[in-house]
């Protein structure tokens, strides 16, 4: 009786194990029936029941209609390891363990009544303040940024605040959303998205944004008390709450939905995201397109993943911080340049012109980033003004279109690179570092406390009621700083003095301003004050159009905007305003040198004239003689026979 | 251009250098002439001050100068520096790179008779052509580089042409030099 115990109760031990590590294994790494494709080039029709966040299935005789979860639908019986996507690059910016790479387009918090223009990342890419150092929690940042992120990441995490944690069992948490990329249906609406993560829905935003729904009402306005699962009757009739809508016809007789799922996910869900436009170069139908768009690629087929979604980002020395196999092999050279090395040829894949770079000396290739020549606009005299997705919230319902909205982004800047980051800031390494390559830039402004050298942000509540009262946000309809004297800066950080631990200052245009122990105002140069930039990649220009096309002088000249431009100061400080930097200085290039040497090419042409009459002459005097030893040779083989 | 060809440039011209000097050295202490002059320090000795030997002596004088300050801009950057030559060791050394065009040019004309002639020596004659003859890779390995002719394979390789010419020319100059004055 006992062995039979015994037995039995082994045996439970090891199914319990085996089940507790298979169901590890599911929500680990393991990939699930729909992760892995069996070669296949048709697309799985996914014909499929829709679940809410529970896990339960949603039909058309639900009493109250819930949001489904992309999670949980896509999540599925077996069908993809969601857990396994979320560690993808869209979605772990908050993950530590996660090497930065490159740094990166950071979130800008714009806020003009405090003056505040600063870039913001839970990655540590230097020159960008983690969001809690502004006070912003995960549930706020979601509430600014969700509009343009596809869930997952600080959507998901508690907030900090005990307060917020109650709002988000009213808003629910911002999930990952699969259709964000995945929907190849043209009823993916990510502006109705924005509406719904501005509104607080975070739990109804993926179900709003569906072509298969209809969301309704705002869990901004709701109480704490607030229940989707039970709705009761609200005591104002104006409040509206969350309400979802299926749309007629879209379930079948098993109560199964159809969604037009792609894995080669088409570029107008990346454009939502992923779009810049110059507001001084025209209208949009007027500028310019990425030479690889107009040659009919997509996104995807260069920024590529797995399963994992460790999207490649596509430059130079990436595979340092990435897993993806491709992650070098998707960069610029991976296409365009043949390797001599290499038994496989790879370069030329989908149709890639491979480079050839006639009369370019290598030494370029040492110093430059393939874009420094062939991406962003034409380099003008000055930088221009930009805007992308993310920071001017493009493709949202009524968005300020006005061309000198915050914030101000500059384009292009040849900066020396920052480098790639791998892993986290205490093991930062540098591989890249040192290649000239264009650059956005962003001049962050941001009240701060001077500690040890140090400038930290300070929390944006402090700031807020202080600036509130001394400057004025004045009702233009550009969307424009609010003008900011001297005078207001003294004022502010004279109410600032004792309210943080550290000195307050001011960071602006690239200056620091603090008090002195007089009281008065001074700016000086800081660290902390410094611009931060980020590489440019697209849009792509054709070789014609690539720099250096008009020879060496494009950059070689005195007059080079490459080299010699400008790059315009942004700051709300009225009596800066209009100033300017030298493009070299982002380059550590010795003024002088650059200067010199520029000025060497305009003798390069009389060089190559001198030099080839040189050739000619000596090569005229070895031929006579060298007819003349023949000659001599010849006489006396002959003069002897 | 890899590090690893660079290396072996190196290591290549520390020991051409170091050989060349050695074996000039060598050759003074053991093999030196004794009291008999060369055939250009005699005419050093006839030095006149406006005259086609005087003009000879100064293209001679030049391009030895030009010659040693291309070896210093030109090899110091690589072999102790451990970088590509760029900066204003660039600049001087394409600066200087013009008058030793001309340079040479003209000691191809003035000298070439001369050492045609059999009152010199094997060796020092096998220099002198030897020097004409490396001028015309060093120069045309960089001037063709400047047109759009190459791409970056090719270019790579005019650029060790470039300082493998060098590098030889740099040890036939040391040579004709001791042998012409040794």
């Amino acid at each position: 009786m006992n062995g039979f115990k015994n037995l039995t109760k082994n045996i439970f031990t090891v199914a319990l194990v085996i089940l507790l590590s298979m169901s590890m294994a599911a929500s680990g790494s393991e990939k699930l029936q729909g992760d892995e494709s069996d070669g296949s080039r048709a697309v799985p029709v996914h014909l499929i029941p829709l679940l809410d966040e529970e896990g339960n299935k949603i039909t058309p005789l639900d009493e109250v209609a819930f949001p489904f979860s992309p999670l949980k639908t896509c999540g599925g019986p077996d069908c993809h390891n969601v857990d396994l996507v979320k560690k993808g690059w869209h979605f772990n910016a908050v993950d530590n363990n996660v090497s930065p790479g490159r740094p990166g387009q950071p979130w800008i918090f714009v806020d003009r009544q405090t003056c505040t223009q600063i870039p913001l990342s839970y990655r540590p890419w230097p020159g960008t303040f983690h969001p809690k150092q502004l006070g912003i929690t995960t549930w706020q940042f979601t509430h600014l940024f969700g509009r343009h992120f596809p869930g997952g990441g600080p959507g998901e995490i508690d907030s900090e605040n005990p307060e917020e944690i109650m709002r988000s069992f009213v808003s629910g948490k911002l999930e990952a959303n699969c259709l964000a990329c995945h929907n190849a249906h043209p009823g993916q609406d990510q502006a109705e998205y924005a509406i719904q993560v501005a509104r607080q829905n975070f739990r109804w935003a993926a179900t709003g944004a569906s072509e298969l729904s209809l969301v309704t009402g705002s869990a901004a306005s709701m109480p704490e008390t607030f229940d989707y699962k039970m709705p009761e009757a609200l005591d104002n009739p104006e409040l509206r709450p969350p309400t979802v809508i299926y749309r007629d016809n879209i379930f079948d007789s098993k109560n199964q939905v159809l969604f037009d799922i792609t894995r080669h996910v088409p570029n107008k869900r990346c454009y939502f995201c992923h779009s810049n436009f110059d507001p001084y170069a025209g209208e949009k139908w007027s500028q310019a397109k990425d030479v690889h768009l107009a040659a009919g690629l997509q996104c995807v087929d260069c920024h590529r993943n797995g399963v994992e979604h460790n999207i490649t980002r596509g430059y130079e020395n990436e595979s340092a911080a990435s897993d993806n196999p491709l992650a070098d092999t998707l960069a610029c050279s991976g296409c365009h340049i043949r390797d001599e090395s290499s038994e496989n040829p790879i370069a030329g894949r989908l149709g890639a012109p491979i480079a050839e770079h006639k009369g370019i000396p290598p030494i370029h290739f040492d110093n430059l980033t393939c874009t420094a020549c062939h991406s962003g606009p034409w380099p003008e005299d000055t930088t221009i003004r930009t805007k992308t997705s993310r920071a001017h919230a493009l493709g949202t319902l009524n968005v300020d279109k006005s061309p000198d909205v915050l914030p101000r982004i500059f384009y292009p800047v040849f900066s020396k690179q920052s480098g790639t980051l791998v892993q986290d800031p205490s093991t930062l390494m540098t591989l890249t570092g040192g290649k000239i390559g264009p650059h956005k830039l962003i001049w962050p402004a941001f009240w701060g406390q001077l500690q040890d050298e140090a400038v930290k942000p300070i929390n944006i509540q402090i700031v807020k009621p202080i600036c509130s009262q001394i400057i004025s946000n004045q009702a233009n309809n550009t969307g424009d700083w609010s003008d900011l004297s001297k005078e207001q800066i003294t004022q502010v950080l004279s109410l600032l003095a004792g309210k943080v631990d550290g000195k307050p200052v001011y960071i602006a245009g690239g200056q620091l301003f603090q008090l002195t122990k007089e009281g008065s105002l001074s700016a000086s140069e800081h660290p902390s004050a410094h611009p931060y930039l980020w590489p440019v990649a697209h849009d792509v220009r054709p070789t014609a159009q690539s720099l250096g096309i008009n020879g060496c002088e494009d950059c070689h000249s005195l007059s080079s905007p490459f080299v010699f431009g400008t790059v315009e100061i942004d700051t709300p400080v009225v009596s800066q305003t209009a100033s300017s930097k030298k493009m070299i200085g982002f380059q550590h290039i010795d003024s002088p040198y650059m200067k010199i040497f520029a000025f060497t090419f305009i003798f390069r042409p009389w060089l190559k004239s001198v030099s080839i009459a040189a050739a000619v002459i000596i090569c005229l005097v070895i031929l006579a003689y060298a007819i003349k030893v023949i000659n001599h040779i010849t006489k006396k083989f002959y003069g002897e026979a | 251009m890899d590090n690893t060809a660079d290396n072996i440039f190196r290591i290549i011209s520390f020991a051409a250098f170091t050989l060349t000097i050695a074996a000039v050295a060598l050759h003074f202490v053991f093999h030196r002439s004794k009291g008999t002059k060369s055939p250009e320090v005699k005419e050093i000795i006839k030095f006149k001050l406006i005259s086609l030997k005087t003009f000879k002596i100064l293209i001679f004088i030049a391009v030895s100068f030009c010659i040693i300050v291309l070896i210093i801009t030109g090899f110091f950057p690589n072999l102790i520096l451990f970088q590509t030559i760029s900066g204003y060791w660039l600049i001087l050394h394409v600066t200087i790179a013009v008058p030793f065009i001309f340079c040479m040019v003209l000691l191809a004309l003035t000298y070439a008779e001369q050492f045609s002639s059999k009152k010199y020596p094997f060796l020092v004659k096998a220099t002198f052509w030897l020097l004409i003859l490396l001028a015309l890779p060093l120069i045309l390995s960089i001037v063709l580089s400047m047109f759009p002719l190459f791409g970056t394979y090719g270019q790579e390789l005019l650029a060790e042409i470039h300082r493998y010419s060098a590098l030889l020319l740099s040890m036939i100059a040391i040579l004709h030099c001791y042998l012409s004055f040794g």
